[in-house]
């Protein structure tokens, strides 16, 4: 009886509601605008192939010993990729560089960092050959299992993300399980080292670096990789055979990572046993990293790394805010080392702005911090500099 | 006792009210939005100034069971080219989103916490939270009242729903204080939708601006995104749906993996 005159009363006030407002529209000038024409902006027929990149142009200053612009670089990183059929895709990557202001003998550079074949041999199995990147590990900022490819360590802290990373020619078998895991062997046949830094260059310290080992069959490496995409976490095994970066011998990595999240938080996880690493000093080392990546404010992204890498700690935090509809981001990045923070490291603050689809800049500050235990750090202490770049994107 | 009796019947209706806007809003969720889709996508970004920015994507979606998959492509310009993005949006409201980005400059993909809901999705002034279905029992709802929104193709007999966040957290989360979504009583879709900003008292205002019927389901194919503050437009968005395809056999619930927006389709 109650419920029926609720009801009633209900209908009531609806058919009441409905008689004052279907008289009145409030809407046309309530903050939606009118009815205007929207029209696709035309894109170009899809083609097999696409060539795409950017052509930038650098700079920087050594703001330490005020000797005037030390680096004026014209570089490209040029990407072709060819669907040759469906199952079949050529990708490769160009870099290359001619820097005016830098005294070494090779002040410029062309190097085809990607060329590669990727197959899909059936609905479960992929095939890859050429000079590829493959990224290992959830961290972001230091490198615990992500050994497959050496870095261009050639302006330490100042590289392109984009450019850190060398080519290795592999060839990559994945299998995916029907259980959400992705298997992969690889096998590197192409031997190549972190590049350094030149004579010449401001950032050189004359160490002496052995050749790369040659790339026959006896001295190819080995790779396994077993991930998975799991809910609300991913993890990563890890087995590798390969030539420790710059020296002359192997060594066998057992490694994972695993990262899970929690509301706001991604909590990150890393470690990685190496036996006979520096015949030097000891036969094998346990490198291991923990992490946390907070995304809680908007447009924010703030990390956080702590690691335990060649028996040295190293700290890494980056926080990043996005302004103007992500056209300006503002990134600052503290990386350095010792448990007390005193072995040295760098501080960079940059500005990415999109200036429109075609052009993006770049501008930024990079002070190295000195260190107590006589290290490298302490040969670039003078080299913090300002950077600026333009870049036209097509 | 008549103010007695009054106060308890107005507490009622109002409750009977808010049952009925939750109903509405649960057919807004359920309703048949098609599945094993792929669709072509454009995204205009208009600043302040009319300047124009353009993003083109090709998505897969897919239902399994009440969950839904989905694979986002970014094809052009070419600093975003390859970027791909990867969600399992869950309907059990115990889980949290699942969210991968493929970011080709760095050939790695990264895990997305998906309670980051209010950041912008890819410059864009739709959120991510915007992008997947809400958890209904984070809201109260409420009819606010029925009207007609008046369109060049005719009139639309709509329900406006008030959509308040039942905690503080649950705003900080969305980063909106409230919602207001007209919702078509032809179809249950939302044709326009307020959304009140936490942020320097912004007022987001989106509005489906063309809808296609595609196999006999309703789809918004053009919806433009306005953020306003006061009456100045700080943003706008225009968010185009084309070549919309449904039950598209070559989509298999397989796709929708990591692997997938690391090498493409």
């Amino acid at each position: 009886m109650f419920f029926n005159s609720l009801v009633k009363l209900s209908i009531a006030t609806t058919m009441a509601l409905s008689i004052s407002t279907l008289n009145a529209d409030e809407f046309d000038d309530d903050g939606f605008g009118g009815e205007e024409e929207i029209k696709i902006v035309k894109q170009e027929a899809k083609k097999p192939y696409s060539l795409y990149g950017n052509i930038k142009t650098s700079t920087s200053y050594n703001t330490s010993k005020n000797e005037g612009i030390s680096s004026l670089k014209l570089s490209t990183n040029t990407h072709l990729d060819y669907d040759i059929n469906d199952k079949m895709k050529f990708k490769s990557t160009l870099n290359a560089y001619i820097d005016d202001k830098i005294d070494i003998k090779d002040d410029y550079d062309i190097d085809l960092n990607e060329a590669y074949i990727q197959m899909k041999l059936t609905s479960k199995i992929d095939f890859t050959i050429g000079r590829q990147i493959v990224v290992w590990g959830k961290s972001d900022n230091i490198r615990i299992t992500d050994n497959l490819n050496p870095m261009d360590l050639t302006t330490p802290g100042m590289t392109d993300i984009k450019d850190l990373r060398l080519g290795r020619f592999m060839s990559k078998l994945d299998y995916a399980t029907s259980n959400r895991w992705d298997i992969s062997t690889i096998i590197l046949h192409e031997n190549r080292y972190s590049t350094m830094p030149q004579s010449g260059s401001e950032y050189y310290i004359p160490v002496q670096f052995p050749n790369e080992p040659s790339n026959s069959i006896d001295n190819s490496a080995l790779a396994i990789s077993a991930s998975a995409n799991l809910q609300g976490s991913d993890i990563a095994f890890y087995a590798l055979n390969d030539w420790v970066d710059n020296k002359t011998y192997k060594t066998n990595m057992l490694g994972f990572a695993y990262n899970i999240v929690k509301g706001s938080y991604l909590f990150k996880t890393e470690a990685a046993y190496f036996d006979n690493y520096d015949s030097d000093l000891e036969d094998s080392k346990i490198d291991a990293l923990a992490g946390i990546e907070y995304t809680g404010f908007t447009d924010t992204t703030l990390s956080f790394e702590l690691a335990n890498k060649n028996d040295q700690i190293q700290y890494a935090l980056r926080a990043t805010k996005s302004y103007i509809n992500n056209t300006l981001d503002l990134t600052l990045l503290y990386n350095v080392y010792g448990k007390s923070l005193d072995e040295g490291g760098f501080v960079r603050a940059w500005a990415d702005y999109d200036i429109n689809d075609q052009f993006t800049s770049s501008v930024g500050y990079i002070n190295y911090l000195n260190s107590k235990q006589r290290n490298y750090f302490d040969s670039i202490e003078d080299k913090d500099r300002l950077f600026a770049s333009l870049a036209y994107n097509f | 006792m008549i103010k007695k009796l009054l106060l308890t019947i107005g507490l009622s209706t109002t409750l009977l009210m808010a049952q009925t806007a939750r109903d509405i809003m649960q057919k807004v969720i359920d309703r048949d939005d098609g599945d094993k889709i792929i669709t072509n996508m454009q995204m205009q970004l208009i600043d302040k100034a009319g300047h124009k920015r353009v993003r083109d994507m090709k998505t897969y979606s897919i239902d399994i069971g009440k969950d839904e998959k989905k694979l986002i492509f970014f094809l052009s310009p070419s600093d975003v080219k390859n970027t791909a993005f990867l969600t399992y949006d869950y309907n059990d409201d115990e889980k949290d989103d699942d969210q991968w980005l493929y970011l080709p400059a760095l050939n790695k993909t990264k895990r997305i916490p998906a309670s980051d809901k209010d950041s912008s999705f890819m410059g864009s002034d739709f959120s991510y939270f915007d992008m997947t279905k809400p958890n209904l029992n984070d809201f109260n709802f409420k009819i606010i009242k029925e009207a007609i929104v008046k369109r060049k193709w005719g009139n639309e007999d709509v329900w406006l729903i008030e959509i308040l966040p039942k905690t503080k957290a649950i705003s900080e989360e969305t980063g909106y204080l409230k919602s207001v979504a007209y919702v078509k009583k032809e179809n249950y879709m939302i044709t326009r939708a307020k959304y009140y900003l936490r942020k320097a008292k912004r007022v987001k205002y989106m509005d489906v601006k063309k809808f296609q019927k595609i196999d006999g389901i309703d789809v918004a194919t053009i919806t433009t995104m306005t953020t306003k503050k006061g009456k100045r437009t700080l943003h706008k968005t225009v968010l185009i749906q084309s070549d919309v395809k449904m039950n598209q056999k070559s989509v298999t619930e397989d796709m929708f993996t990591t692997r997938t927006i690391e090498k493409g389709i």
